[in-house]
């Protein structure tokens, strides 16, 4: 293990050399680089690699993980995740809950198609759960089981909306798939 | 492509477009907006930028036709796969 | 490419983001891609009641494909500039994107100059 570090060391010195010799290019080819890396899909995601992170799909899933790899297409690779699902306090019959209220439950770990993501930010893990306080948590079950009813009515308003629009020459923006 | 102008250059849809640089236009979107605005930029994807634009949001449950919602923004960026159609208006 | 380059002109700028499902998110536009994704950062004015969780997030990734509008102000577009690059279609942002890959690095450099620099150029 200790002559690692003394192999990089004797590595290390030609590739300096190397560097002043060529001083003339070298540093204009790293700047075209670093400039054209700055305004990239990657450039934007890379910080998060190793750090707790939200994602929010196009089916309305929230995941909550730590980001471990991506690419160029946002694809993601999130370690530990928990699916957690938010309930407004809105009822089906128009009325307002008192409390809202969230279920969770441990997903392990998840690889994402990018085209599947809406957005994703980096948590603050001092606040991340600050939030939570003031919601009632019911097992994930019965949440899931209301968010799905809840999805349901609402493919069913939207088709209404969508004919009603129509008939007037409007387009609706709605598709199934997209429950964000 | 088969039309020409005086010049003998063809004409494409996104000549009309270009003539509209600097005009008001309405732009007609998806989910029954429309966007009243000045045109300041444009590409080939009908992403655009609107200056003075003014919202509306025929989005109401029952009567869809009546009067619409309106939003106004200074300057805002209109993603063009929201983009119906862009009509010049004088 | 036309509004790639437009963006990265608002970087540092406070933008609001309409996206496709209604929401509204506010911040200050960090960085944007050649797809228009955006990241934002000090994000605020999101609808609480749907996303509660997003009160304790440090920056955001938004997918340009989810976006319906982006709010700025008008003080940071040059308008006259960028008529003047839709007019002239691609090829001018080809001059503003190789522009703004040899900027200087001291970050107080305004970004518009780059951009009137290329049109200078272009217009050559």
């Amino acid at each position: 293990m200790s002559e690692v570090p003394a192999q990089q060391a004797v590595n290390q010195q030609p590739q300096q050399q190397q560097g002043q010799s060529g001083n003339r290019l070298a540093p204009k080819v790293e700047d075209l680089y670093l400039e054209s890396y700055a305004f990239t899909t990657a450039a934007a995601i890379v910080g998060s690699v190793d750090r707790k992170i939200f994602v929010l799909l196009r089916d309305g899933r929230n995941l909550f993980g730590v980001l471990r790899t991506f690419d160029q297409f946002a694809n993601l690779v999130i370690q530990d995740t928990v699916e957690r699902i938010y309930l407004d306090d809105e009822n089906s019959d128009g009325t307002k809950d008192k409390v809202r209220r969230y279920g969770e439950v441990y997903r392990g770990v998840f690889m994402i198609r990018g085209e599947n993501v809406v957005m994703m930010g980096e948590l603050d893990i001092d606040t991340e759960d600050d939030h939570l306080q003031g919601l009632e948590q019911l097992p994930f079950e019965v949440v899931e089981k209301e968010l799905k009813e809840r999805h349901a009515r609402k493919v069913k308003e939207e088709k209404l909306r969508s004919k009603k629009l129509l008939s007037q020459g409007f387009v609706n923006d709605f598709v199934k798939s997209d429950m964000y | 492509m088969s039309n020409t102008d005086v010049d003998g250059n063809p004409q494409e849809p996104f000549d009309l477009v270009r003539y509209q640089l600097d005009e008001l236009v309405l732009v007609k979107l998806r989910g029954a907006r429309e966007m009243k605005g000045r045109l300041q930029g444009y590409d080939s994807h009908c992403n655009m930028v609107l200056s003075d634009a003014v919202e509306y949001i025929y989005d109401l449950g029952e009567e869809v036709n009546s009067n619409p919602t309106v939003k106004k923004s200074e300057m805002v960026f209109v993603r063009g796969d929201s983009v119906i159609l862009i009509n010049p208006i004088n | 490419m036309l509004f790639f380059s437009f963006f990265k002109t608002l970087v540092d700028q406070e933008v609001t983001v309409e996206l496709k499902n209604d929401i509204e998110i506010k911040g200050t536009l960090k960085s944007v891609d050649q797809y228009l994704n955006l990241k934002l950062d000090n994000i605020s004015g999101i609808n609480e009641t749907k996303y509660p969780h997003l009160s304790a997030i440090k920056n955001l990734f938004i997918r340009g494909s989810t976006v319906r509008y982006v709010h700025m102000d008008p003080r940071s577009v040059d308008c006259t500039l960028l008529q003047d690059a839709s007019r002239r279609g691609k090829f001018l942002f080809l001059f503003i994107t190789m522009a703004s890959y040899s900027l200087p690095r001291d970050k107080k450099v305004r970004r518009t100059n780059y951009i009137t620099e290329a049109v200078a150029q272009s217009s050559k």
